[in-house]
């Protein structure tokens, strides 16, 4: 019996053939590997999973079931006394203008970072293909906000924009720009945006590497020759660069959608598990923590009852919204890639 | 093609796989990716498993007594005060030498949600403060989520009555609690002196003083306007505009939420705006009690629970206090107080009756001054003299004379007071008028009646 390990032999399939062909060639090479029982073996990369998909089945997939049952109940998440109340708590989330707020507020969320990804993002890639002096120090600096974790993210901007002991305040009288002062994150116009723009900075590094990836791997002849046909800069950019970069921007799309409406823990730390000021930074992950334990702003809201089917109801219905649209959307920008392609 | 893999060993017991050179001997690369994977799973999957079990469980400091026949773990949500409470618990030992409490503070921010977390999974210790109060409350006693106490702590006749009557739900007692906080008003006297001013006697007054110290430079008032102090403040001022008669009418029903006095209220926190520190929305309750601990404000709504916290971060600061003054002159000044650490017992616990004497400790007049010592508040338990650490709590107490239960404690106003801390916010940021807020307690605490 040969102890010999074997090289997979796909001539016979060539690259695309047939599965049938690739699964004889397999057995056949699993065979050359000495096996007499005739059982098959299990492929060596199953046993690297599993420890890794058993604790996921226990932590998410499990509770996630769980869940979805508890969402037909009306178990206020203390005690033990629930009743079956059908489809009622989806219907009550349908119609209840805290939960559209929030998710008004995740969009506000996603369309403000898909737009600095695809600009921001991608002109630091640029910038840092471009290889100038110094690049690999930049890309460092500009990658470490994505490594940062987000509580500690939000507790150094809260520091930065505190109105009494932060940063920017003094920063901006110090620059003769004293009329911009605000109260950065006790304004209702104005702490949306800047919570978004707190997660933008966080994230910015992701779309940046993402990116400069993307463009590594497109060939130089490309674009020089684009450049001695008498394109411009821009007209490289954006007819020849950018659509070769489908696969990225379908990746980061796609990335930017669920993150942003999912973003809980920069909310919670600069707006509070309320979404302070009055309401202005709810999302749905904060609307869900209050429904879930009866609200947490002070120590009388504390008191308020909870309403825990009711919140997992709104947790289901927002992972079906999340499915379907990450879903479609990568639908769609998957045919742009392939024309591309 | 033969490979060649070098002579690996895996330490810690876990299965050695050595090759060695050569053609047809030893194992193969293959074979020995697949020995470590399979062995990389079964270590992790059974470590993973106790470490679930584990987590679930509760976890147990070492113990202080292990001679002790029996052992009782504690929750509560004070990690700072964790010498203080171990004197509780040495003094409950020496009188009960059979019994060992083993305490574990937890996280203050997150002690509600894995209080409810260990209800849910049957995971609580034997004794642990209980965060809930008001409807909550009800709910987790109707539900058997805690130790009848009734028959174990007879003690407990001794409570003063704020406490009994939240400790008791009819007849049967489910908590015990270990000490009572006041809030009144307290403010810098270092600062009000060098302004020269004293406590103000109504509201038009206090606007005045508030005025006087914008224009000097300071900043009058501390608030967190995150629906913690704000909600508090509100409370505070409607029972000092309603009366012992309004607050009463608004408990059964008879007074309504968009009454005068009410919205008299709001009219006035609107008005003192332009006296709270810049941004006040955005500020949290541990934000604001800074502001006032490092000699930022002359004014701060605090509790008798705050006052060793301040003394903690300036240990020079002079504390003034006074009680909630009336909206004209004439008018009774109040004070709100609640209850604070109200322990519970698990009702699976192997030694009910253990938990029994503990509580029924806490409510002898030993137990119950150790008890509120340990947490710098008033007693609960009557004939027990307050502790003297901190003066301001005696004075606190000496206003206390019209004192009434903070609003989330009272089933009746508590759906209001927990709208104001959500949408109260609305009033500063205009989105609600007065009345506008108003009639949306109205209807909460109508909802909350009709739903009995």
């Amino acid at each position: 019996m040969s102890q010999k390990s074997q090289k997979l032999d796909v001539k016979g399939a060539g690259y695309g053939g047939t599965s049938t062909a690739i699964k004889r060639a397999r057995v056949a090479a699993d065979d050359r590997q000495g096996v007499v029982t005739g059982r098959r073996l299990v492929p060596t990369y199953v046993w690297f999973m599993l420890p890794g998909l058993i604790l996921y089945v226990m932590f998410f997939i499990g509770p996630m079931f769980d869940a979805f049952r508890l969402s037909f109940y009306d178990w206020p998440g203390v005690g033990t006394t629930m009743h079956f109340v059908g489809l009622r708590n989806f219907a009550n989330a349908f119609g209840d203008a805290e939960v559209y707020t929030a998710l008004w507020h995740n969009a506000q969320f996603f369309i403000i970072v898909f737009i600095l990804q695809n600009t921001v993002g991608l002109g630091l890639a640029l910038l840092l293909h471009a290889r100038l002096p110094g690049y690999q120090i930049y890309r460092t600096i500009l990658y470490l906000p994505s490594i940062l974790s987000l509580i500690v993210t939000g507790f150094i901007w809260e520091l930065m924009l505190n109105p009494q002991i932060g940063l920017l305040n003094p920063l901006l009288q110090a620059m003769g720009l004293g009329a911009l002062q605000r109260a950065w994150l006790g304004d209702p116009s104005i702490t949306l945006i800047v919570v978004i723009l707190v997660q933008a900075w966080q994230w910015m590094g992701l779309p940046m590497v993402v990116y400069l990836a993307g463009l590594q791997s497109i060939p130089h002849e490309v674009t020089e020759a684009a450049t001695i046909d008498g394109a411009s800069r821009w007209q490289v950019l954006v007819r020849i660069t950018f659509p070769l970069l489908a696969a990225p921007f379908t990746i980061l799309t796609v990335f930017c959608f669920i993150a942003m409406f999912r973003v809980f823990d920069i909310v919670y730390v600069l707006g509070g598990p309320l979404g302070e000021p009055d309401g202005s930074t709810t999302t749905l992950g904060t609307v869900i923590l209050e429904y879930a334990f009866g609200g947490l702003g002070g120590s009388g809201a504390a008191n308020a009852l909870p309403q825990m089917s009711y919140a997992m109801a709104i947790g289901v219905l927002s992972y079906i919204l999340l499915g379907v649209v990450a879903g479609g959307i990568m639908l769609v920008l998957r045919r742009r890639e392939i024309s591309f392609g | 093609m033969t490979e060649t893999v070098g002579t690996v060993a895996v330490t810690g017991g876990t299965a050695a796989a050595t090759t060695q050179e050569g053609a047809d001997s030893g194992v193969t690369r293959r074979d020995f990716l697949r020995a470590a994977a399979g062995t990389t799973a079964a270590l992790a999957t059974g470590a993973a498993l106790p470490a679930v079990a584990q987590a679930s469980s509760i976890a147990v400091p070492p113990l202080v007594h292990p001679k002790a026949k029996i052992q009782l773990t504690m929750w509560h949500a004070k990690p700072e005060l964790r010498p203080n409470y171990q004197k509780v618990i040495d003094a409950f030992h020496a009188d009960y030498p059979d019994i060992q409490i083993t305490q574990t503070p937890k996280v203050s921010g997150t002690y509600v949600q894995l209080v409810h977390t260990a209800m849910a999974a049957g995971e609580l210790p034997d004794i642990f403060d209980q965060p809930d109060s008001g409807p909550t409350y009800r709910i987790d006693a109707r539900s058997g989520q805690f130790l009848d106490l009734t028959r174990r702590a007879p003690m407990a006749k001794n409570l003063v009555a704020v406490a009994r009557e939240q400790d008791f739900i009819g007849n049967k007692l489910w908590e015990v609690s270990w000490g009572r906080y006041t809030v009144v008003m307290m403010y810098n006297k270092r600062l009000l002196k060098k302004f020269g001013l004293e406590p103000p006697v109504d509201w038009a007054d206090w606007k005045a003083q508030c005025k006087k110290i914008l224009a000097a430079g300071t900043i009058p008032i501390s608030m967190a306007g995150d629906g913690s102090i704000d909600a508090f403040f509100f409370t505070e001022l409607a029972t000092a505009a309603l009366g012992r008669k309004g607050f009463d009418g608004l408990v059964n029903g008879t007074v309504k939420w968009t009454s005068p006095p009410i919205l008299e209220t709001m009219q006035f926190l609107i008005d003192l705006m332009p006296y709270y520190q810049p941004g006040f929305l955005a500020t949290r309750y541990a934000d604001s009690k800074a502001l006032f601990a490092t000699e930022k404000v002359v004014y701060f709504e605090a509790g008798s629970a705050d006052v060793p916290g301040f003394k903690n971060i300036n240990p020079n600061l002079e504390i003034g206090v006074f009680p909630f003054p009336p909206p004209h002159k004439g008018g009774q000044t109040v004070t709100l107080s609640g209850l604070d650490e109200t322990m519970a017992g698990n009702p699976k616990t192997k030694y009910p009756d253990a938990v029994g004497a503990f509580m029924n400790w806490c409510c002898t007049p030993k137990g119950g001054a150790l008890c509120s010592a340990a947490i710098n508040l008033s007693p609960v338990v009557k004939g027990v003299n307050p502790p003297t650490t901190f003066p301001e709590l005696k004075e606190i107490i000496s206003f206390s004379q019209n004192d009434f239960p903070v609003w989330y404690a009272v089933d009746a106003i508590a759906p209001g007071f927990n709208v104001w801390a959500q949408q109260g916010q609305g009033l500063f940021t205009k989105r609600l008028t007065p009345m506008q807020l108003a009639q949306l307690l109205q209807k909460q605490s109508d909802a909350a009646r009709k739903a009995g």
